[in-house]
């Protein structure tokens, strides 16, 4: 009996759902709209791609060498990076970027354009987060090593290229990836700011064409498919990593 | 340009609210998402058959999907296509639910196949039937063990509902962005929230980080 | 109905039983009976089998062929048979698996609450009586990370006791305990044996096997190559396999 509960249960669900749908809407429903707007939709697809390297790239160079600051016996410097980061980690993405877009420019006096605000926004918190990795990943590299690059007095240059970084960066590469696909669902909360990437589009067109079912379903499943190409990627990259260590 | 505490002091108590509004709703995502999420990850658990594609699928979906997209089909859509008035808060709870639901089943699972195989193995041995089996020698330690990463969790949900604030919910985010634009104070507005959120999101975070300590120290690994 | 008089006499009856991992075959057709009553240690090398065979005569592994008979119940069975066989069976195991947020009382008590029906304060009467049986009775209140490998193998005994099994299965029961701590459990062993408990014990303890063993079988690549008394297995070495294993361990 217990075997058959199971998908009795779900065709429940499934003839409840079915009686509460809006058939007639569900029926009218005209995807070729999606296809109609396929090159607005694509370059928007771009944008996001674009957004999201930026955010991986930018947030990494600087990440990094915020990690290696944070490793520094200057403790103010130390203090300076761990408040950056910890602010970063710990407010809403969203809220930093208006505060960037509308609250800083009275400060600075300096306005930014959607974009700029963007792309500034997304490379700090990229940077925060990806500080916390490369932080982890320089501190799983054995004391020895150091130890070892000490007593053969590696100028600090080589020591970091040659003896730290390269160990540190095997064991990091399976989160940073993890961190760039949640970036790339990041790039999304731009839309707030209208940068004109796929959600931003989305809306435009949906704006002005009436049909958002269609679109938005669409784009739902559009970064489904992107984000689970890359997530199964991501599975493949840390299973080949790790075969390769034994 | 001045710090203008006037209007931060003359609309504290719209903040306030607003920072209900915040908790509230998380709090109600939450309790929908951990319900949803057993079931997701109970579906999980069993590895093959309708049950698992089901839940692997919902895990999948609304894990990879961004929540702004989310919460923008389930505001414009779903009222759509269940031909019925749904409030911007009832739809922020809805999309946040589903996000926490696909998070949570993830986490539950960690946590469930983190207990070591032979403590049920020697459960099983001793002939104890299956509902104290889950009931005493499975969920006490899954609980321990998911634990930092459920309050982390909790951070990324009080994050995510700023969002709602693009589907007009009067919370924290919104309330602020709207009390900047009528006031021109942005800057007054929108540090304060952020301070807000900061205050509200960082000891969630410090408390992940011990019990994560407290965890290693315990397993010894 | 042939295997009617098997089952009246033998205990645990094996026939024809295989078990695959993939497609590693860990038993190979193995077909053997275990009376009452008897002690029977298994050795032979690692990857043999050993463990796979006690794991599924407490049906913690089930087989791909064949048939098990364990006090008249048949695997594989369902749920209820199942529960049967492990009620009557008790497993000590290499690692103890002991519930580690249980109190030691606690981690004796249990099963006998909850699959026998046991009423509390004759649980707790029960496991006061074992544990003082196996020496650690100072104990009780403790949780298992406070206690030393040897007793947490002794907890892990009077636990199993606690259900009043017919038969007991240790798998390699000093395997993981510091050499000081394994005269200990063997000696709780060896009170066992004499106290007439039917035993299968896979271990590497050679010295405790010919003392307290009534039977031995030799594993090798899943099967039982070797299956004597206790005094012709350590007089008798003709076996080719069995000599290059125990010259290996002696």
């Amino acid at each position: 009996m217990s075997k058959y509960s199971f998908p009795v249960i779900v065709a429940l669900v499934l003839g409840v759902v079915a009686y509460f749908l809006n058939w007639e809407l569900l029926l009218s429903l005209d995807f070729s709209v999606v296809w109609e707007y396929r090159v607005v939709l694509l370059k928007g697809l771009m944008v996001t791609l674009a957004l999201t390297a930026c955010a991986a790239v930018a947030g990494l160079v600087c990440g990094t060498m915020l990690a290696i600051a944070s490793q520094t016996n200057f403790a103010p410097l130390r203090w300076l990076v761990i408040a950056f980061v910890e602010i970063w980690r710990n407010t809403p993405l969203l809220v930093q970027l208006i505060w960037i877009h509308f609250a800083l420019p009275l400060v600075t006096g300096i306005n930014t354009t959607a974009l700029e605000s963007g792309v500034i926004g997304i490379t700090l918190q990229a940077a925060a987060y990806f500080t916390e990795i490369v932080r982890a990943g320089i501190e799983s590299v054995p004391k020895g090593q150091w130890e070892a690059a000490y007593s053969l007095a590696l100028p600090a240059r080589i020591r970091w290229t040659r003896v730290i970084l390269p160990p540190a960066i095997r064991t990091m590469i399976p989160p940073l990836v993890n961190l760039t696909i949640s970036f790339f669902k990041g790039t999304a909360i731009l839309s707030i700011l209208h940068v004109s990437e796929l959600m931003t589009v989305t809306n435009r067109i949906s704006n002005v064409t009436f049909k958002p079912v269609e679109l938005f379903s669409a784009i739902a499943l559009i970064y489904f498919v992107v984000g689970i190409v890359m997530s199964k990627a991501t599975l493949r990259l840390e299973y080949v990593l790790q075969n390769r260590e034994r | 340009m001045r710090f203008d505490w006037d209007q931060l002091i003359r609309y504290s108590p719209d903040l306030l609210q607003a920072f209900g509004v915040t908790i509230l709703i998380s709090a109600l995502s939450l309790l929908i998402g951990i319900v949803i999420g057993m079931f997701a990850c109970l579906g999980k658990l069993q590895q093959r058959g309708l049950a698992f594609r089901l839940a692997n699928g919902f895990i999948d979906f609304f894990r990879t999907i961004p929540e702004v997209v989310l919460i923008f089909w389930v505001y414009s859509c779903l009222p759509l296509l269940l031909s019925v008035r749904i409030s911007s808060e009832a739809c922020g709870v809805i999309a946040l639910s589903l996000f926490s639901a696909a998070y949570l089943a993830e986490i539950f699972r960690a946590g469930i196949l983190a207990v070591p195989k032979g403590q049920v193995d020697a459960a099983k041995a001793l002939a104890i039937p299956r509902y104290h089996i889950w009931k005493r020698i499975i969920i006490p330690p899954a609980i321990r063990r998911m634990m930092p990463a459920f309050i982390n969790f909790l951070t990324e949900l009080l994050k995510a509902t700023s969002l709602l604030s693009a589907i007009a919910v009067g919370e924290m985010a919104y309330t602020a962005s709207i009390l900047g634009a009528q006031t021109l104070s942005y800057f007054e507005f929108l540090s304060a929230i952020a301070v807000l959120y900061f205050v509200l999101i960082f000891p969630f975070s410090l408390m992940a980080r011990r019990a994560e300590r407290k965890l290693l120290k315990k397993t010894g690994h | 109905m042939q295997t009617s008089n098997h089952i009246n006499e033998s205990f645990i009856a094996c026939r024809s039983v295989s078990k695959f991992f993939g497609t590693f075959k860990a038993l190979d057709d193995v077909t053997i009976d275990i009376k009452q009553g008897e002690i029977v240690c298994i050795v032979g090398p690692s990857g043999s089998g050993k463990s796979t065979f006690l794991r599924v005569l407490n049906a913690l592994e089930t087989i791909d062929n064949g048939e098990i008979i364990i006090n008249k119940v048949r695997l594989p069975g369902d749920q209820k048979d199942v529960e049967e066989v492990r009620r009557e069976v008790g497993m000590v195991f290499q690692q103890f698996n002991l519930f580690e947020h249980m109190s030691i009382r606690e981690n004796v008590t249990f099963a006998p609450r909850v699959s026998r029906a046991v009423a509390t304060k004759d649980a707790d009467e029960l496991a006061e009586t074992l544990l003082k049986r196996v020496g650690i009775i100072e104990q009780i209140e403790k949780y298992p990370n406070h206690l030393s490998g040897g007793q947490q193998q002794r907890v892990a005994i009077a636990r199993a006791l606690a259900m009043k099994p017919q038969a007991m299965l240790f798998d390699e029961p000093t395997s993981a305990l510091d050499p000081e701590m394994v005269v200990e459990v063997l000696d709780v062993m060896r009170e066992l044996a004499h106290s007439g408990m039917t035993m299968i014990i896979v271990t590497h303890e050679m010295g405790f096997a010919k003392e307290a063993a009534s039977r031995m079988l030799f594993m090798s690549a899943g099967k039982f190559l070797v299956d004597m008394s206790t005094e012709q297995f350590f007089c008798d070495r003709d076996h080719p396999e069995l000599r290059r294993f125990m010259s290996n361990i002696l």
